[in-house]
């Protein structure tokens, strides 16, 4: 086991470097790099322009770049914004809060929905309410997330107008994540809490709609998987009651497939959250990832997609040993 | 699905000479017929494709008949905002065009573009996939990381940033990119190229899979044996028999390619003006949120749910009339 992880691991390191590398070039060779906002500017002198490509590292070749940022980042330093000359780490960090809040209270929702919906389905096969969701949740997964997102903005917020249509706080009130915001919960957490909760309705809702058609089917399939048993079949005929058999033999077995797959996706719910975050502009990492590709802030963009990628190549190896855990049928 | 398909057709070829009534007999139909048959039970799929003939009548028809969407300066200030009515089935919008004619001229690209991706996704992962199985060894360990890389990298993100090929990013705090000269031919040819090699690494993990168990049956070690080439052993023996999967694999694409260059034109990323598709519909409708005319981004919307809809019925039925042995869902 230990060393089924350690290969798996070590798998992963060139992999991590390939994906750095390839983006990295991809990043470079778009037109339009960082410095074309200056190109706008006459007052610039071509000395001074000179000046800021030194300064930011421009002036090398692509190569040189990626080494001198592989090398930098491996010793803790990931570069600064262009834009806010922040440390990188620091701008992810601080949006961190922002995205958690909004992916797991979304996710926590579709699964309290998602998961029984789906067993009873499975259950329920062919019932005309089995029929009825599978009909709804074909139009869920097909339903163009951002689309939806607009529709609940145009109903709640421009016609019934009682939800804001975006960020996470009105503009009256404090910045979110600064000291002034933690300040007011700790002062009138009532009111805060409303302000955030009102906020995280729509993008909530947008992302807990689509995610349910898929959970619950793969859990009505993974459960029907699990039904049409032997064992099932031999808790039947010895006269249990369909709850019993659900508590009792078919629910361990079938929630397996269904960890594994929702430890898979965890890491592209905050990818996936892209499109929610820039419908309802929530200011976090999805956001913050749409405006370096909008200003070309290289550093952001390229620290962004390492910490994803990172994120999902370990979410591989959990899955892969949790299943591994979990299911005493498989041996490495 | 493999020996199956062949005895069928194995028994197609003897069956006339044997018996007088070769149709009576259910295993002497053709592929064809055996699919049809397949598919037609499946009515969600056959739905479907009534739905998608629709929506591609729409596309290819539909601009002879509605007029392309003009700015009619005189008469702006009666047309515009005016919500469904039967001079406006869908509305117009700010600048008074009717929201119909825009959505029937944006399907022609919508559509095109996503089966013009999936066309590059199919084909260049099905000869990646082919070449990695079929050769093994050090061809196959390299390939497959290349696949890894692609795959542990979100696929909005990478596109997001391959799209900036298509446009030139708006300065700091300003807004609205600068669109580079000729840029809406250059979306229109280089987004599918963009879509489709970004996405090819799931369809050459397929073809792979199925190829490694295809290169060890007896018919391709027959056709080695009698001296094929490999080039002729891949494409001629190997190929037809992988290619079942890539159409439902494909079939799907173009549902997911749809949605994703919606979402790139709404950002700005993907068709560009004056060429219109469904997305760029959506983000016009964006601007005007206070308005409350729902309708301007409701119907561009319901069209790629529709299509998105139709493409994901169609696949279900391919996956179970082309494979019948996959798991049903």
């Amino acid at each position: 086991m230990t060393k089924f992880i350690i290969r798996r691991i070590l798998i992963s390191i060139p992999v991590l470097i390939g994906i750095s590398f390839l983006v990295y070039m991809l990043m470079q060779a778009a037109p339009g790099g960082p410095l074309a906002a200056f190109g706008l500017n006459p007052t610039l002198t071509s000395e001074q322009l000179d000046a800021i490509k030194k300064s930011w590292g421009l002036d090398k070749g692509p190569l040189e770049q990626y080494w001198s940022w592989f090398t930098a980042m491996l010793r803790g330093d990931w570069g600064t914004s262009f834009i806010t000359r922040r440390p990188v780490l620091d701008e992810i960090v601080s949006r961190i809060p922002a995205t958690l809040m909004l992916t797991i209270t979304a996710f926590i929702i579709q699964q309290l929905i998602a998961l029984p919906l789906g067993m009873w389905s499975a259950f329920k096969r062919y019932s005309f309410s089995d029929k009825f969701f599978t009909a709804l949740s074909y139009i869920g997964f097909s339903t163009p997330t951002f689309w939806l997102g607009i529709l609940l903005i145009y109903i709640f917020s421009a016609n019934l107008k009682i939800l804001p249509t975006g960020g996470i706080t009105d503009a009256r009130e404090a910045t979110f994540n600064t000291p002034g915001y933690w300040d007011w919960w700790s002062k009138t957490p009532n009111e805060a809490f409303t302000s955030l909760a009102g906020h995280m309705i729509l993008p909530v809702v947008t992302l807990v709609i689509v995610g349910i058609a898929t959970d619950s089917r793969f859990m009505r399939s993974s459960m029907i998987e699990t039904i049409n048993q032997d064992y099932i079949r031999t808790a039947r005929s010895k006269g249990l009651s369909e709850g019993q058999i659900i508590r009792k033999h078919a629910l361990r077995p079938s929630l397996l497939p269904v960890v594994t797959n929702i430890t898979l996706t965890l890491p592209t719910l905050i990818a996936g959250a892209i499109v929610t975050e820039t419908i309802f502009s929530w200011p976090g990492m999805g956001k913050l990832f749409i405006d370096a590709v909008n200003r070309a802030d290289y550093p952001i963009m390229i620290g962004i997609v390492f910490i994803l990628s990172s994120l999902i190549l370990i979410f591989n190896i959990i899955a892969d040993v949790s299943y591994a855990l979990l299911d005493p049928r498989i041996r490495f | 699905m493999i020996e199956s398909k062949q005895n069928i057709v194995l028994q197609a070829e003897k069956k006339p000479g044997l018996s007088p009534q070769p149709m009576a007999d259910p295993q002497a139909r053709s592929q064809l017929a055996d699919f049809w048959l397949r598919f037609r039970k499946h009515q969600m799929a056959v739905f479907g494709s009534g739905l998608f003939i629709f929506l591609v009548l729409v596309a290819v028809v539909g601009p002879f008949l509605i007029a392309e969407p003009k700015v009619d300066v005189k008469q702006m200030s009666q047309l515009k905002n005016q919500p469904p009515s039967f001079d406006h089935f869908f509305g117009t919008n700010n600048i008074g065009l009717d929201v119909m004619a825009m959505v029937v001229h944006g399907a022609r690209i919508s559509l095109f573009l996503s089966l013009m991706a999936m066309l590059v996704a199919c084909s260049v992962g099905t000869l990646f996939g082919l070449v990695s199985a079929y050769f093994g060894g050090w061809i196959d360990i390299v390939l497959m990381r290349i696949v890894d890389i692609f795959l542990s990298v979100p696929l909005l993100i990478v596109l997001l940033m391959a799209s900036r090929f298509l446009v030139t990013p708006p300065p700091p705090g300003g807004s609205g990119g600068k669109i580079i000269e000729g840029a809406e031919i250059r979306s229109l040819t280089l987004l599918p190229l963009i879509l489709g090699l970004l996405s090819w690494p799931r369809v050459a993990r397929l073809v792979r899979s199925v190829t490694l168990s295809i290169k060890e049956q007896e018919f391709v070690t027959g056709a080695r044996a009698i001296g094929a080439k490999n080039n002729r052993i891949m494409f001629i023996h190997i190929l037809p028999n992988v290619i079942n999967p890539v159409v439902v694999a494909g079939t799907l694409l173009i549902g997911q390619f749809i949605v994703l260059e919606s979402f790139l034109s709404f950002l700005g990323y993907g068709i560009q003006p004056p060429l219109r598709s469904w997305g760029t519909s959506l983000a016009d409708a964006q601007s005007e949120f206070s308005a409350g005319n729902w309708w301007w981004a409701f119907f561009p919307g319901l069209f790629i749910l529709l299509t998105v809809l139709a493409i994901n019925f169609i696949g279900d039925g391919l996956r179970d009339a082309l494979d019948p042995r996959s798991k049903q869902r």
